[in-house]
């Protein structure tokens, strides 16, 4: 009981890796379900973005869970839980589009007229707004998403989504920073190819400092 | 006029850079029209990527680990009501036998996959606590055999020097009458030499004797 209460990952490391302690040496369910409330949104909205199906995206982030407690003796304490997890839930979404890939060059299917991957996601309402335009909008972001290269992808989704620092995404992906950020901006040209019709022509107002400066 | 990199302009988009890398950047971008456009447009892609967000996740119920406890209990039911009249109840629907059958697969694989484990656990800590009790045996008899040998050892030890000392005993009573006898020739030839000096000394008394 002492050493349950006492131990020291639980005393001087943050609640996600202390919980993360004791689902790996006490099989604490408590703890896990802890780390599950926590972090279920988060995971679900990258797989979510990463396969382009929130569907998919939902049983994705359960198949990230069930791996994460597989894997709990594999965890080491001196890494923080949220990289060993994104890595857990990027896996399984490179898994996942492995497959859709597979199953697109085995199908018989013809293939959609603009080539996109994203012909099976039509059905599907890609998000809340409830106007047309905003639908439509979010639809062709979705899909434009989809036609992007995982590498650059990625590193959108964890930076522009997830609120991820670059030098969080490097460590996430093990590649240097100046790598996270290179594929940053060119994910961001990719985009901004596919979405020309979408993207906002008036140019941002730009503050500087003494000055208000509308460029 | 040097211009920030791609990298430095990304850092500068999601406002990752330090303040006064951010008055450098600015001040740039006040003044070239390039850059001033490119970082526009990269700004404009990025606002446009709002335009998906996710709603809160809905409860889809995927697979609830409650249905196949359910249908498994029903089946036992069913199977026990039927044996119990005489007939074994018929499941009509192929795919509820097959999706039964995966679940009870499945669920049997993970309970004897965790019987597994335990058996493995208490095979070894059996194995290490049989390891532990031989070990002990083993070192008992080496030290009972140690304290046999160390008092072996010791008789032999004093036996050895006890033969050293009578020994020695006995070259001491041999040097003493050695030297008892020198002791005694040597008092003999003193007074031999004595009683030659005292004749030399009385030639008159020993003619006189003669």
């Amino acid at each position: 009981m002492a050493a349950k209460l006492f131990n020291w990952p639980t005393l001087f490391s943050s609640p996600d890796e202390s919980a993360m302690w004791r689902v790996k040496h006490e099989d604490d369910p408590e703890a896990f379900a802890e780390l599950v409330q926590r972090w279920q949104k988060p995971i679900q909205n990258l797989c979510t973005r990463m396969v382009g199906d929130s569907h998919r995206g939902e049983d994705l982030a359960q198949d990230a869970f069930t791996r994460l407690y597989s894997k709990r003796k594999s965890y080491e304490a001196k890494s923080k839980l949220s990289t060993f997890l994104w890595r857990i839930a990027l896996n399984i979404c490179y898994d996942e589009l492995r497959r859709q890939r597979r199953r697109h060059e085995f199908s018989l299917d013809e293939p959609s007229a603009d080539g996109s991957p994203s012909d099976q996601l039509e059905s599907e309402a890609p998000g809340p707004p409830d106007d047309l335009i905003g639908q439509e909008r979010a639809a062709a972001v979705r899909d434009a998403l989809q036609k992007i290269a995982e590498p650059y992808r990625v590193v959108l989704v964890l930076r522009h989504y997830e609120g991820l620092k670059f030098r969080e995404i490097a460590e996430v992906l093990e590649i240097p920073e100046g790598t996270v950020k290179s594929r940053m901006a060119e994910g961001l040209g990719q985009l901004e190819r596919i979405l020309q019709p979408f993207v906002c022509e008036k140019p941002p107002r730009r503050v500087f400092r003494n000055e208000r400066l509308i460029v | 006029m040097k211009h920030p990199s791609r990298e430095e302009m990304m850092e500068h988009l999601y406002q990752e850079n330090s303040p006064s890398q951010r008055q450098s950047i600015d001040n740039h971008l006040r003044t070239c029209a390039d850059c001033r456009a490119q970082s526009d447009r990269w700004h404009a892609t990025m606002k446009t990527l709002d335009a998906w967000p996710l709603e809160a996740p809905r409860r889809r119920h995927r697979t609830m680990p409650a249905v196949p406890w359910a249908i498994a209990a029903l089946l036992v039911v069913g199977i026990g009501v039927g044996f119990l009249t005489g007939r074994t109840t018929a499941i009509d629907s192929p795919a509820l036998q097959a999706a039964l059958r995966q679940e009870v697969a499945s669920q049997l694989t993970a309970a004897m996959n965790q019987q597994r484990t335990s058996l493995a656990d208490e095979l070894r800590t059996a194995s290490a606590r049989a390891i532990s009790d031989e070990t002990r045996q083993l070192f008992s008899a080496f030290a009972e055999q140690l304290e046999e040998r160390r008092e072996s050892d010791a008789e032999v030890i004093y036996s050895a020097i006890q033969q050293v000392d009578a020994r020695h005993s006995r070259e001491v009573a041999r040097l003493r009458r050695d030297l008892g006898t020198v002791a005694v020739v040597a008092d003999a030839r003193i007074t031999d030499a004595q009683e030659q000096i005292s004749n030399l000394s009385n030639p008159g008394s020993e003619s006189f004797n003669k």
